[in-house]
């Protein structure tokens, strides 16, 4: 069997590759894809640590239907605002966020 | 069993009148609309009344993911009261800017379930999903002018850094899960509290803990976003903004190293000194350069967290001391007091022409809107702790609570910075009475009594928490009694 580490690794992994793309990249569409990459990250863990767990198996699973569900809402959220940024702006840079300053 | 959806009475009401508010909203012409705002506000008094009626309660339920208790009864009802306070105050401004809409107090509605259900979870589940109900509810309101630039700048930013936080709060939670195989608050804190926890893993989840709650509640050094949105956002939905996500996260937060981490706090005591100490820095100072009256209150909203984060510690140092009944109360204070100071801004937005939010804006509004400037004072002497306020009250509780704790010099930190932000909330005052404006805004003549109802009532409450502060004093700690069981 595959040890627990292995899949925290990969979690981690995905969720620093998303946090770098959250910080890094200038699109907001790339942004919010990169979020949705850390919830899923977290979402490899917690299944993970559902199936090596003693206590009480199956809590992860079940949290991990919630995070799915708000990552979905999270998303439209997301691109919602995204599209009414774009019909003001006709852009969707991070960095030209800078109306408000001080 | 049977008491599963019973226990949720009240937040089933609200979401019943926000979707009924999302479907009559299109039906309506727009003169029809301006009662809308009344459904919103009766739906939160049935909803309180009811919290009311169940307040000597204790019961957990939804698999032991939801506790209703004098603790959330507490919380439930400020949040209700906030809730209904915002929409007083929203009315009028949505009117003029024909932006009049159900969704708006839907909105409000959605979020303020979303602080309910984080003031009564006692599961990493059922928390997470109330902290997104309310922050997904948030980004929007704070967007909800869309034609205008600096509103959807605001959303885009606070869904930005929201979602990032969201989810470093969630792998700290994840975390907790794994070291303990649980995800019920009791469960996880009798684990770590047993030993046999990995320390390393622990400190990891703790730091990513308090990194997520700190981008929540705008601490510094995660504070930035908090200015551009609120001055961003519309003030109504700002007045809200500044209020209920910040004591739902302060429910969290109390519940987060009450429970789960309290034999923890040696861990987290040291980070959350440097944090308090650097929030406090930040509000005193960085407001001290704002002409912008918004930012100038989003920055004294950032000190008030400073504040609030020390009693956290008084908290957690020392079991059984006033420190999280001390919170309890300057949120109830803080509440009124900020809203009501974003209220005015309405109120001269509403009843002045080009009226702008800044310092200039309001110079020699004295003479021309006394009660608008005479209501101001108030909430600037109470923000800046001056008795026979409310900000008095709640700043002498809070920092006895911390002196009580043994961090007596954090207290004279907390005072002196407190001391450099009267000058801030004082110059208001000076510019409000003392001062002669050349430029003159012309009034509109737009009055509003549901405007007019809820500074009255803000005004109300800061006076009376300050003159007769037992009842909710009383409250707030046997909230903290029947929660953690001293």
């Amino acid at each position: 069997m595959t040890p627990l580490q292995h899949y925290l690794a990969l979690s981690v992994a995905l969720f620093c590759i998303g946090a770098w793309g959250v910080l890094a990249r200038r699109n907001i569409i790339v942004v919010v894809m990169c979020l949705e990459l850390m919830l899923n990250a977290v979402n490899v863990a917690l299944v993970a640590f559902s199936n090596y767990s003693q206590v009480i198996p199956g809590r992860g699973e079940v949290f991990v239907f919630f995070v799915l569900g708000v990552a979905a809402a999270e998303v439209a959220v997301g691109l919602s605002i995204g599209i009414a940024m774009y019909r003001l702006r006709e852009r969707l840079k991070v960095d030209e966020l800078d109306e408000m300053k001080g | 069993m049977q008491h599963d959806a019973l226990a949720i009475v009240p937040e089933l009401m609200l979401i019943a009148t926000a979707l009924v508010l999302l479907l009559i909203d299109p039906m309506l012409p727009p003169e029809g609309r301006r009662g809308l705002s009344w459904l919103g506000i009766f739906s939160c008094i049935t909803a309180a009344i009811s919290v009311w009626l169940s307040r000597d309660e204790q019961f957990t339920t939804f698999n032991h993911g939801i506790a209703l208790d004098k603790f959330a009864v507490f919380f439930m009802i400020l949040l209700l009261g906030v809730a209904g306070l915002a929409m007083l105050l929203s009315e009028k401004h949505l009117n003029l800017r024909r932006r009049l809409l159900g969704d708006y107090y839907a909105l409000i509605l959605l979020a303020t379930v979303g602080m309910m259900v984080m003031a009564s979870a006692i599961d990493l589940a059922t928390f997470f999903v109330g902290l997104e109900l309310m922050a997904l509810s948030s980004y929007l309101l704070a967007g909800f002018f869309r034609y205008d630039e600096p509103s959807v700048e605001a959303a885009l930013k606070y869904f930005l850094t929201g979602s990032f936080a969201s989810a470093f709060l969630l792998l700290g939670m994840t975390l907790l899960y794994g070291l303990t195989g649980s995800t019920n608050f009791k469960e996880i804190g009798d684990a770590i509290n047993g030993g046999g926890v990995a320390g390393g893993v622990l400190v990891v989840a703790i730091v990513l803990l308090i990194g997520g709650f700190a981008f929540k509640v705008a601490a510094a050094p995660f504070h930035s976003w908090a200015p551009d949105v609120y001055q961003g956002a519309p003030t109504p939905a700002a007045a809200f903004l500044t209020v209920g996500p910040k004591i739902a996260a302060f429910a969290a937060i109390i519940k987060f190293f009450s429970i789960i981490l309290a034999g923890e706090h040696t861990t987290w005591v040291p980070l959350l000194i440097i944090i308090s100490l650097a929030t406090m820095l930040v509000g005193a100072t960085l407001a001290l350069l704002q002409r912008n009256l918004k930012r100038m209150l989003a920055y004294s909203s950032i000190a008030h967290v400073g504040y609030l984060l020390l009693a956290v510690i008084a908290g957690g140092q020392k079991t059984g001391s006033f420190g999280y009944s001390a919170i309890l109360f300057y949120l109830a204070a803080y509440a009124v007091m900020n809203m009501g100071a974003f209220g005015v801004l309405v109120y001269m937005a509403n009843s002045a022409k080009g009226f702008r939010d800044t310092l200039d804006d309001v110079t020699g509004i004295g003479r021309r809107y006394p009660w608008a400037a005479g209501i101001m004072t108030v909430f600037m002497l109470s923000l800046a702790g001056i008795p026979p306020t409310a900000g008095f009250l709640a700043k002498f509780y809070l920092f006895a609570a911390v002196v009580d704790s043994g961090y007596a010099w954090l207290a004279v930190i907390g005072v002196l910075f407190s001391v450099v932000s009267a000058y801030y909330y004082l110059r208001v005052i000076v510019y409000m009475y003392m001062r002669e404006s050349e430029a003159v805004l012309e009034p509109t003549g737009e009055g509003s009594w549901d405007l007019n109802l809820g500074l009255g009532l803000a005004v109300a409450g800061v006076i009376l928490i300050g003159i007769l502060p037992s009842q909710i004093l009383g409250a707030a700690q046997d909230a903290m009694v029947k929660l953690l069981g001293f």
